[in-house]
């Protein structure tokens, strides 16, 4: 049982320091004195693109001039990605199965306004985080729990994931990780399921962890319900591809351990489901 | 703001629970409103303020691991099923009125949301050459010089001038199912089409009620995104509609106890022009009309928590 124990912080850990190896581009269209060289790094999977591209701004700023410097967007095979989703699931939704590094376009102007949300300041970002994490606990606990957190525990919430500290940001997430032992789970379980293909952003959907006959519901309970397609067919054929940061866990596993182990640091499950690879 | 206010709430619960009762039972008892009371009320049943990141608690009520479930009963939310019902109709009243709410739907499913737009006046900076929003830093200083206080007479004139570009602004109402409440989305842009700003939105909102927004904008009316769209919207936190629409409630409680006086129709106006810029002033309230051409004040008051109605064009209505 320790050791059981001691293997789901490990999945926490991993889930947390998973990086995405990225490759920073210009766009052509952008103005430059001079050539911009490309820039590379490591993405943090659970952070935002605006958190964590400060270095990207001030590399391609080099070379432009102040006056072609607007509000920086980013871009992938057409796509504007927006920031407001964590990497991570930007990453499972759009590029999967494409080879590393992820090649990513660097945009200073022509801002997408009708697809993307502005990024003026980091209050915008710890905004939008802060708001995630207080939906799901108003499904997991009907927000008692975040309620019952002061200011600076919120804070310690968001300067964790800021400058990337685990075991800061855990110290307090744990919290709103509880449930009564005699309910098996959550309310609800915080989740959202996205598709490349559908003009909807995401479902969501109330969904308790444990069914009415007390069995746990797993994952594959999740999608039977919600996006049935995504379950393979008795001929063994699979369409899709269920994928959380970047894995495909198996469609048995219970959803309130997922939600636990798996969600990101918004709280929200974020599963994506992509066509499987036709080789 | 939730938490307030309990014995009102109270009361407000039991002539929700009586209405959504009525419209059970059927179609003669002038359920319309209901959603719209759901939009002012509903926030109370969120247990604590969205706001509560903003303000340090001094006495964190002790919460129960073993009966979380207890602390509010499921039977007070408003399931997407009733929201649905509500919709439904409103828009009966909507439509009969000519009023232009209109539904919705998402292909094939029974998913939606109502949907009016409207032309309204309001504010608009010059856009900035790279359409970029102010810095945090602006922010804060908007928030101090609201502090000091509502301007005087001459200054409302001056306002008055500015507030005279013609913006287009639609509106949403869609059920959020985290929070088991309708929501109010709201996106608004020049007549050229270019969409405002935060900022903009966040000018356009009446002085009267800057303060309360600057004091956490962020908690308020934020950018998000429409969830069955992907477009970026603006959208009033629910647990804040509670604040915002609060003052009309009080005007139309207070309506039928005073005379109706020219100051006090001033302030249901600026009242009305605060969040719902100039759209749910003229428009919902037209929408209310059928009810608010009561007779009696004892039959109004029972409308009372329907605050979008008490705006004058109703007010005036009751003086008769």
């Amino acid at each position: 049982m320790q050791q059981a124990m001691a293997d789901d912080k490990d999945v926490l850990r991993d889930v947390w320091f998973g990086r995405i190896p990225t490759c920073f581009t210009l766009y052509q269209d952008e103005i430059t004195e001079r050539e911009a060289e490309p820039f590379y790094l490591l993405l943090p999977r659970v952070s935002y693109l605006p958190l964590v591209t400060d270095k990207v701004r001030k590399h391609f700023q080099k070379v432009m001039k102040p006056d072609d410097v607007g509000e920086m967007w980013f871009e992938y095979e057409g796509t504007p990605l927006k920031w407001h989703y964590p990497i991570g699931l930007l990453f499972d939704l759009y590029a999967s199965n494409t080879t590393l590094p992820w090649s990513i376009f660097v945009h200073f102007k022509n801002f997408p306004q009708q697809d993307l949300l502005h990024c003026p300041s980091n209050s915008v970002i710890e905004a939008h985080f802060m708001s995630s994490i207080k939906e799901a606990d108003a499904l997991k606990h009907k927000g008692a729990v975040v309620n019952e957190m002061q200011k600076k525990d919120h804070k310690q919430l968001w300067m964790g994931l800021q400058n990337d500290k685990f075991d800061q940001f855990w110290a307090m997430n744990r919290k709103l990780m509880e449930y009564p032992t005699e309910e098996g789970g959550f309310r609800y379980i915080p989740f959202r399921i996205y598709q490349v293909t559908s003009n909807r952003p995401f479902i969501q959907k109330l969904f308790r962890p444990v069914a009415s006959d007390g069995c746990p519901h797993t994952l594959g309970d999740l999608l039977k319900e919600v996006f049935p397609a995504a379950i393979p067919q008795n001929d063994g054929q699979k369409k899709y591809q269920v994928m959380i940061h970047g894995i495909e866990p198996m469609l048995e596993t219970p959803i309130q351990w997922l939600s636990e182990h798996l969600s990101y640091p918004d709280n929200f499950l974020h599963i994506s489901i992509i066509p499987a690879p036709s080789d | 703001m939730c938490g307030t206010s309990s014995s009102k709430t109270d009361q407000i619960n039991t002539n929700e629970a009586s209405k959504i009762s009525a419209r059970r039972r059927g179609p003669g008892s002038r359920p319309a409103f209901v959603l719209i009371v759901f939009c002012c009320t509903r926030v109370d049943f969120c247990p604590q303020p969205f706001s509560r990141c903003t303000i340090v608690n001094e006495a964190p009520p002790a919460f129960q691991m073993s009966s979380p479930r207890k602390l509010v009963a499921d039977a007070m939310y408003l399931d997407e099923e009733g929201f649905r019902q509500c919709c439904e109709l409103f828009l009966q009243q909507s439509c009969a009125l000519d009023d232009g709410w209109c539904w919705e739907g998402f292909n094939g499913s029974a998913d939606g949301y109502m949907k009016k737009t409207v032309l309204g006046r309001g504010k608009i900076n010059t856009p900035s050459l790279d359409g970029s929003c102010k810095s945090e830093e602006d922010v804060c200083a908007l928030g101090k010089e609201t502090q000091e206080g509502a301007p005087d007479g001459s200054e409302w004139e001056a306002l008055d001038a500015e507030w005279s570009a013609a913006i287009r602004y639609e509106y949403h109402v869609l059920y959020s199912s985290s929070y088991q409440t309708p929501v109010l989305y709201f996106r608004a842009s020049a007549l050229d089409g270019r969409p405002l700003s935060l900022e903009e939105m966040w000018d356009n909102v009446h002085p009267s009620y800057r303060r309360r927004l600057l004091h956490s904008p962020w908690d308020t009316i934020t950018q998000q995104e429409h969830p069955c769209l992907g477009q970026p919207f603006f959208v009033l936190h629910p647990c804040r509609t509670w604040d915002f629409m609060s003052p009309i409630l009080e005007a139309a409680q207070n309506e039928c106890r005073s005379q109706w006086t020219r100051s006090v129709e001033g302030t249901a106006e600026e009242t009305a022009r605060v969040l719902w810029p100039s759209l749910p002033h003229t428009n919902l309230c037209s929408l209310g009309a059928q009810w608010t051409s009561c007779s009696s004040c004892q039959q109004r008051v029972q409308l009372r928590n329907a605050p979008l109605i008490s705006s004058p064009l109703n007010l005036a209505g009751c003086t008769q």
